[in-house]
């Protein structure tokens, strides 16, 4: 108290009402979002979490977790950064109506996106159906765990993509084109180092959201060890049986999740440091 | 000298008990001849088995009806996440049903439940999607390679069921050897509890999957597969008061009324098996071995 009187006296800051809202909300939030995830790193121990990190189960876990993650975000990058340069810079027809429906993802249960999935994919539906001369089956396979993955968490990336394309400004490509650059060569050279912070970004963004998918995965994908149970699925499923396991578990991906976020936020400060 | 308050509450008390005695008389044709036991009113909470999810319903209304003022909730999940929660909180439940003799014989260590009464027996059966895609005919197809099959988490009971029942098909020579390690090659995914299971195989999502006989016989649009009877596991129910439920006339009322004709009646039309004789607690036989010389 003595330190908001000094600063108070000092005319530099003062204690207002609205400051001290501010405050009280900000502390709640965090509190929010703290106070559970450090009850829940207290409730594991560094033992079980070796304990955990040598369970085969675990193992599985993870490995199909990143495996299926990363084939996620490489298939959501290839998909995504074209249709981000639509959403941003494309005048055409029907563009509002695509914009509502890439982040329809963000919005629906992930298990509502799971059914829906589930119902497309199975034997009589209609993507099932078109994919059977092929002896492609998808509900309950790893690739079931990519679909769902790629659903839930691809909007993220799009809309972080859309976003930093909006904010670059065109007369800077509008001059490398006088130059005669290809549309290409403009894009690669001048458009994307501009747009590298929002790329980052969106990356961690959906991957963490990949990372953490539950409620599609296990709808359309089912939870098998080694083949389509990733962290989630295994916390979900060690917590009924093993609630210590599944808490040490629940602990490594937060902490992931976590470091993954701070990367990004250290990344952007370096880079407006710069 | 009653206060205006409770004059007027008086009528109003009297209305309301004979629109309940009302309800109770128009309701079922069995409900009709029982004349209802009233109890403080209380809400007991039931910790029972996914795969008794189906007739529960009916034993509960059943049960509400001849005894007025209590009220059963019930909570209906795999066994295995039901001791879970009566771990993390032995006052969650008043009456813990499971759907094997181990997790009670675990809460039963633990001091979270008085002493089990065995409930129902069930059955095995292998379930089959509308249309039976796979064309399965019989238990050997199951190990046919490219059928996808769901079952139970080895943590469930129903899951550890069926393994137990594969084991001993292979063993008593139904199948040839190896039938079990094809079969649970074919698994395609392992179910928290047995009712998605049958959501699973009702989906057509899997070609085939292992299920209790009641879930066959609630789901009449599902094709079966018999597993022979001497291949079945002992497949019980026991049923139990916990140490929260103990002190409650309600939870007690209820356990007795499941263990009674009626109760015991409606889990045999629904397709549970007569609970197998309950075995001597081994302290008693040990008991009794030891006086006699």
């Amino acid at each position: 108290m003595s330190a908001a009187r000094a600063h108070a006296r000092g005319g530099a800051w003062r204690l207002t009402p609205t400051r001290l809202l501010i405050a009280l909300a900000c502390a709640l939030a965090a509190g929010f979002v703290a106070i559970p995830l450090i009850v829940l790193a207290t409730h594991t121990s560094p033992s079980a979490l070796a304990a955990a990190l040598s369970d085969p189960v675990v193992l599985d876990a993870l490995r199909v977790s990143v495996v299926t993650t990363a084939v996620s975000l490489v298939a959501i990058v290839l998909v995504g950064t074209p249709l981000a340069v639509a959403l941003a810079r494309g005048r055409f027809p029907g563009r509002t109506v695509l914009d509502a429906l890439v982040g329809l993802p963000l919005v629906l249960p992930p298990v509502v996106a799971g059914l829906a999935l589930l119902l497309a994919f199975s034997r009589s539906g209609p993507l099932g159906t078109a994919l059977q001369p092929f002896g492609i089956r998808v509900p309950l396979t790893a690739a079931a765990v990519v679909l769902a993955q790629c659903f839930v968490a691809g909007p993220f990336y799009v809309y972080a993509v859309a976003a930093g394309l909006s904010g670059v400004d065109t007369s800077v490509e509008e001059v490398a084109r006088t130059l005669r650059a290809s549309p290409w060569h403009v894009f690669r050279t001048v458009t994307l180092p501009l747009i590298r912070p929002a790329l980052a970004y969106g990356l961690v963004l959906s991957g963490a959201r990949a990372l953490g998918e539950f409620g599609a995965t296990i709808t359309v994908a089912g939870n098998l060890q080694g083949r389509t149970q990733t962290m989630p699925t295994a916390i979900y499923i060690a917590f009924e049986r093993d609630p210590d396991g599944a808490v040490a578990l629940a602990v490594i991906l937060a902490v992931v999740s976590f470091v993954l976020l701070l990367a990004v936020r250290g990344l952007r400060l370096a880079r407006a440091a710069v | 000298m009653p206060t205006p308050r409770a004059l007027l509450s008086l009528p109003v008390a009297a209305g309301v008990a004979f629109a309940l005695a009302l309800a109770a008389c128009g309701g079922g044709g069995t409900t009709a001849q029982v004349n209802p036991t009233t109890l403080p009113a209380q809400t007991v909470t039931l910790f029972a088995a996914a795969s008794m999810s189906k007739v529960m319903p009916q034993l509960i209304t059943e049960f509400e009806n001849r005894y007025q003022g209590v009220s059963v909730e019930a909570d209906y999940e795999g066994t295995q996440a039901l001791l879970t929660k009566l771990e993390a909180d032995p006052a969650s439940a008043d009456v813990f049903l499971s759907a094997d003799l181990k997790h009670m014989a675990t809460a039963s260590q633990q001091g979270l439940v008085d002493p089990a009464q065995n409930l129902a027996g069930n059955r095995l059966v292998v379930v089959l999607p509308p249309g039976n895609p796979a064309h399965i005919t019989a238990l050997a197809d199951l190990a046919r390679s490219g059928v996808h099959l769901d079952l139970a988490d080895t943590s469930v009971p129903a899951g550890a069921y069926a393994e137990q029942a594969l084991h001993s098909i292979e063993a008593h020579g139904d199948a040839p050897t190896g039938y079990t390690a094809h079969v649970l090659a074919n698994v395609a995914s392992r179910e928290s509890d047995v009712e998605q299971v049958v959501t699973k195989v009702a989906s057509g999502v899997v070609d085939a999957g292992v299920v209790y006989a009641t879930d066959a016989q609630a789901n009449p649009h599902l094709g079966t597969l018999p597993i022979p009877a001497a291949d079945q596991p002992a497949t019980v129910y026991p049923v139990a008061l916990t140490r929260h439920g103990a002190t409650s006339a309600g939870a007690r009322a209820f356990l007795d009324f499941l263990l009674g004709t009626t109760g015991q009646h409606i889990l045999r039309s629904a397709g549970f098996t007569a609970p197998p004789p309950p075995s001597p607690p081994a302290s008693a036989a040990a008991e009794s071995s030891s006086s006699t010389p």
